[in-house]
This record gives structure tokens, C-alpha cells and sequence, in this order.
């Protein structure tokens, strides 16, 4: 009986640590940079509508999936943004982007731009440091909202980031900023950013 | 429901729950490998500027997946068909699908996986199990909810009673599962009761067939009996010719005996001889006796012993040459090798020769020429022993028949078919042969002993 119990103690103690750190992982928010809140004068990026949507992802990064799922259902949604999708470029992740899934599925979104961003200019002139970064800005009311627009990493379904932009679009009160969740864009390469 | 039927029910519930305890360790097993091949497929890195590393789900797949699934296969094979191990297993197979649901991004096609779960959680056909699971399945929610609420449903700020609203969907599949689950086990109390009355009439069926197997083998006792004293009875008539003669001579000797020793000077050497003439019958008559005494006896308990064959012929003929003398047939024996040894039940080997005898005797009866002759044949394999007579052989056409019981070619209340059936079964027993010789010109059987078997006999 007692060989039992400590049986189902040990089982327990390793399954709910794991799950403990599984979770912990998962809901572990990415770090941040300086965010402008005017469109920044320095970018390369064209304002060319009422709304701009622009999201950052590390071609690598598995949890962006998500993130441009969830986009895809934004602006599958709200048929009046369109969307530039940054990625991140370096001389040693070029080679990640041939035949990348993420390329692949980011072009499958209505009305998206792709942009290459070189050595991570773009990224770092928004304060985008993690992957799946999203801002949203108008061209007269400058940033309306700034995060994610997942739930956790690389988990699909309803966010906080999601919804905010949605109410944010039609003029209704939302909160601005949400945590991101995805792989770090810069790592070693940039060590400014806070979080 | 009666205890045999409530018995019938535990063992193949209990039969049924360690099948499944079986096939869920496999279960158990192939989706352990499925997640390890998920999470692979969705998120094989996990991606920091420049350098990268392995996904942590990856790693979640195979020590997690593998904490749970190998548990859970240990715990099905050590305790199959336990209440608790199927609990466990529940636990099991619902910690399972949220791990693979973490691991698949929590599409929401993964989400089937609980439902599917509970599908196959529902061949244990105990509600409870499924109660386990879905306690297990509310439990993940509501603790996630209050902990990682964006994990379970997407959003940071979730109201408390949110996981019963996702439990609700779980309870709509047990309402059903559970209502299938109750119609399974009354089926199975029917098929029970079932199964316990065809028991109970085939064990009626098998003492019936019991009794009327011990019916017949008394009614055969009583058969192989009535065969062997209508042997004795034919013998009857020759036999008291054959005893009468010497008692005969035994009173006339006596008389005469009486006379001499009334003589004034009686002669001693004719008393003498007349004694001795007198020992020497009764000797004779003492010798058919014991011959009778013995063939009356059932030979079927004796030990196989190494008998002369001489000695069991002569012990034959005693009971039955008188009976040749008077039907005028001749009888062709001329004493064996005293060497000439057979491993047997003498009494029963006795019974065949006797049959074969009388058999001969009343197959010769009409015939214009009578003999029956005795003989034998010896190699180093097999000693033969034939009785041949005058007749001209036995028609092919019941041949094949001849042997089996019940067969005869007597007339009505002459014989009962059992003589030579019998014969083939006392000789299968002494390992050896009793065969109708098809190319001697005249009827010959044949009883073969093989030499291989002596001292192989069951005493």
C-alpha cells in the first residue's frame, strides 16, 4: 500500500512539474523595446492607409504560426486594414527564409506586404523584439495599440491583443498594449531592449 | 440474477476491463510517440537572434509524454482489470490529450482529442471512468484558468465559472457515453443469466449422458458375461461327457477294487493298479475343473505375465476336445516348443482360442471333410498363432464386417456377434493383431503378438 502511494506521489510530483513548466514556458512573454508613439520618421515603411498594421516575425520562430493565423482572422475580419508582415534578415538567417512555411503563409494573407528587414533595422526603430510584435497605428492618432496577438506561445485561439485591435478599429474603448509571446528577434544581437 | 450468473457477469467484465487495460498501454504508447512526432513537425526549434535551439515541447513530449504514457502502461500490465488502474489510466489518456493539445498550438482541431478520449475511455463500459476523466478534463481547465487563464481560453481575464462552460461540451459527450456505458452493462447481465442457464442445462445434459454412459458399459459387462457363459454352455454338453466318463471308470474301478479286496488273498499288485488308474482320473477331472474354474473368471484385472503357449492351448482344449470328438471333427494339434513363450493375460488369450475354436467347429459341422487344425509361426519380430480349419475361407463380402460387434453369420440365439469383436479388442490390447489369413486356401485366423512389446505392458 505504501509502495503504491508513494508511486502515485512520485507520478504526480513529475507530471504536474512538467506541466508547471510547460505552462511557465508557454506564458512567458516576450521582451520589448522603446515604442514610438507617432508612425517613426526613420522607417522605411510606407503609411499608405487609414490604418496600419505591422507585424514582426523571426523567420525561425515555430510560435509566430500562430500569431499570422491569428492575423489572417483579423484581417479576414476587418476588411479595412492591410498589413505589412517584417521579417527579420541577417547574412546567417537568409538561408531559413528559402522556402520558409512562415513566408509561405504570411503571402496567403489578404492584402499583407512582405518585407525584408536587414539586419533588423525596421525592428528595432518600432522597439519590435520579439516575434509576432504588432502594432497598430493611425495616421492621426498615431500608435492605438502595441503587443501580441496570441494568448501564449504559439497557442491559437482568442487574445487579448486580437480583440483590443478589433474594438480599437471601430472606435471603441480597448486596452492598448498585450504581452508578446514568440522567439526573441534579436537574442544576442541587440541587448537594449527592456521589457 | 443468480450467483453463477452474477459470477458469469464479474469474470467477463473483469476479462473485458483487462483487455482494455491492454489496449489503452498501447494507446498509451502510440500517442506518446504521436506527440514527440507533433510537436517535431510544428515547433522543431525555439529561436533567439541568430542561434537556435530545440523547442521545449519537444522535450515536453518525450519526458512528460513519456512520465505519462509509461506509467500508465506499467500500471496496466502489473494490475489489469483493477478498478484503480482503469482510473489511472483515465487520468492517463485525459493528461495525454492536454499535453498533445499544448503541443499542437491548441488548434482546435486538437481539441477532438478529448472527446476522442472519452470515445475510447467509454470501452471500459464504467460510467465512473468516464466521471474520472471529465473531473480531470474540468480540473485542467479550471486550474489553468486561474493560473494561466490565456492558455485555456485565450484571454487574460477570464469569470470564475468560464471552465464550466467548457466542461459543459465534455458533459454533453458523458450524457451519451454514459447511456450507451449502462445499456452495454445491461446487456452483458442478460448475456450473463444467459449463458449461466445454458450451463446449467448442459450440466443437466452431462449428468443425463453420465448416467446413461455408466447404463451402457453395465449393459456391455453384462453382454461380454452372457458372451463368455454361451461359450460355457456350449461347452456343457462335451463337459459332462467329459467328467461323467471318469467318474464312471472311478465307480466301476472302485467296484471292482471292493471286489478283489474281498478275495481271501486279494492281489496286491492289481489293487495297486487299479488305484493308480483311479488317481490318475480323478487328477483329470480335477484338471477340467481348475481349466473351467479358470475360463469362468474375468482375466481383464490380470498382470501381463510371459506365459507358455503351450500351457494355454492345453488348457483350452480341455474344455472343448470332447465336444470335437463328438461332433466327429478332427482336431490337428501337435504340442508347441516349450521355448514358445507369448507376454499375456493367459485367461483372455485362452478366451480367443476357445471362440476360434468353437467357431471352426460349427463352421465345419456339414462339411464333408472336419478338421481344425492348430499351429504356429516364430521369427525374431512376431509369434503367429493360427487357427485354420476345413472350410474354404470367409467370403469377401463381410470380410470387413466380420470383426465388428454385433456381426454374425449363427443362426438366431446361436451366437451374439461379440465373440471375434471381443477377440480384436483383448488382442489391441496385448499390442498385438487378430487378421483373417485372405490368401490360405482354407479359413485361417491369425493372432499376432509382437516380441517388441513383451515387458511394455501396463501390469
Amino acid at each position: 500500500m505504501k509502495a503504491k502511494i508513494l508511486f502515485i506521489l512520485i507520478w504526480f510530483i513529475a507530471v504536474a512539474s512538467s506541466f508547471h513548466f510547460l505552462m511557465k514556458y508557454s506564458a512567458a512573454e516576450g521582451r520589448t523595446g522603446v515604442i514610438n508613439k507617432d508612425w517613426p520618421e526613420s522607417t522605411q515603411l510606407k503609411f499608405k492607409n487609414p490604418y496600419e498594421l505591422v507585424v514582426f516575425i523571426h523567420p525561425g520562430c515555430s510560435c509566430s504560426k500562430a500569431s499570422l493565423v491569428e492575423l489572417s482572422r483579423l484581417v479576414s475580419q476587418e476588411s479595412e486594414i492591410a498589413s505589412q508582415i517584417v521579417f527579420m534578415k541577417t547574412a546567417k538567417l537568409s538561408s531559413l527564409l528559402e522556402g520558409n512555411d512562415l513566408l509561405a503563409q504570411a503571402r496567403r494573407i489578404p492584402r499583407a506586404t512582405i518585407i525584408f528587414d536587414e539586419d533588423g533595422k525596421e525592428a528595432k526603430i518600432f522597439g519590435a523584439l520579439t516575434s509576432g510584435h504588432t502594432f497598430l497605428y493611425h495616421e492621426e492618432r498615431g500608435l492605438l495599440f502595441s503587443g501580441g496577438i496570441t494568448a501564449a506561445r504559439g497557442h491559437e485561439g482568442k487574445s487579448v491583443g486580437q480583440e483590443s485591435i478589433q474594438h480599437l478599429l471601430k472606435n471603441k474603448p480597448a486596452r492598448n498594449i498585450a504581452s508578446v509571446f514568440g522567439c526573441d528577434i534579436f537574442g544576442t544581437l541587440f541587448k537594449t531592449g527592456n521589457k | 440474477m443468480n450467483t453463477r450468473s452474477r459470477q458469469i457477469y464479474h469474470d467477463l467484465k473483469n476479462d473485458h476491463a483487462r483487455q482494455t487495460d491492454k489496449l489503452f498501454a498501447k494507446i498509451m504508447i502510440f500517442q506518446w510517440f504521436a506527440s514527440i512526432v507533433i510537436a517535431f513537425a510544428i515547433s522543431p526549434k525555439t529561436w533567439s537572434g541568430e542561434s537556435s535551439s530545440i523547442h521545449p515541447h519537444i522535450m515536453a513530449s518525450i519526458v512528460l509524454g513519456g512520465v505519462i504514457s509509461l506509467f500508465a502502461c506499467g500500471v496496466a500490465f502489473s494490475w489489469p482489470g483493477k478498478k484503480t488502474t482503469r482510473h489511472f489510466i483515465a487520468v492517463s489518456q485525459m493528461l495525454m490529450s492536454a499535453l498533445i493539445i499544448h503541443v499542437s498550438g491548441g488548434r482546435v482541431e486538437s481539441h477532438f482529442h478529448v472527446f476522442g478520449s472519452l470515445a475510447f475511455l467509454a470501452f471500459y463500459r464504467d460510467p465512473a471512468v468516464l466521471i474520472t476523466a471529465s473531473v480531470v478534463t474540468a480540473a485542467d481547465h479550471f486550474l489553468r484558468g486561474m493560473y494561466w487563464p490565456m492558455s485555456a481560453y485565450g484571454e487574460a481575464v477570464v469569470s470564475e465559472w468560464r471552465w464550466l462552460e467548457h466542461g459543459a461540451w465534455v458533459i454533453f459527450e458523458d450524457f451519451f457515453l454514459i447511456i450507451s456505458c449502462l445499456q452495454d452493462n445491461k446487456n452483458l447481465h442478460i448475456l450473463s443469466e444467459r449463458q449461466a442457464s445454458l450451463e446449467e442445462i448442459n450440466s443437466r445434459i452431462e449428468a443425463e449422458i453420465t448416467e446413461r454412459t455408466q447404463e451402457l458399459a453395465e449393459q456391455r459387462e453384462l453382454t461380454l458375461a452372457k458372451e463368455k457363459m454361451a461359450g460355457l454352455g456350449e461347452m456343457a454338453a462335451g463337459m459332462a461327457h467329459e467328467i461323467n466318463n471318469p467318474v464312471a471308470f472311478i465307480k466301476l474301478s472302485s467296484e471292482q477294487l471292493e471286489d478283489v479286496l474281498g478275495d481271501e488273498t486279494p492281489d496286491i499288485e492289481l489293487c495297486r493298479e487299479m488305484t493308480v488308474n483311479i488317481q490318475n482320473t480323478a487328477t483329470r477331472i480335477g484338471a477340467i475343473i481348475r481349466s473351467l474354474k479358470s475360463f469362468a473368471r474375468d482375466g481383464a484385472e490380470d498382470p501381463m505375465v510371459p506365459t507358455k503357449v503351450n500351457q494355454i492351448i492345453e488348457d483350452t482344449l480341455i474344455l472343448c476336445s470332447e465336444k470335437f470328438r463328438n461332433r466327429n471333427v478332427h482336431l490337428k494339434y501337435e504340442k508347441f516348443p516349450e521355448t514358445l513363450v507369448v507376454d499375456c493375460r493367459a485367461v483372455q488369450i485362452s478366451q480367443i482360442v476357445l471362440n476360434l475354436l468353437q467357431n471352426s467347429l460349427d463352421a465345419v459341422e456339414n462339411l464333408p471333410e472336419k478338421w481344425v487344425e492348430i499351429s504356429f509361426e516364430d521369427s525374431d519380430e512376431e509369434i503367429k498363432l493360427f487357427v485354420t480349419d476345413s472350410g474354404n475361407g470367409i467370403p469377401e463380402h463381410i470380410r470387413d464386417k466380420i470383426l465388428q460387434p454385433f456381426f454374425t453369420t449363427k443362426e438366431v440365439g446361436k451366437g451374439t456377434g461379440l465373440g471375434l469383436s471381443i477377440s480384436r479388442n483383448i488382442m489391441s490390447a496385448h499390442k498385438g493383431s487378430i487378421d483373417i489369413d485372405t490368401k490360405h486356401s482354407n479359413t485361417r485366423f491369425v493372432l499376432t503378438f509382437k516380441r517388441e512389446n513383451y515387458g511394455t505392458h501396463a501390469a
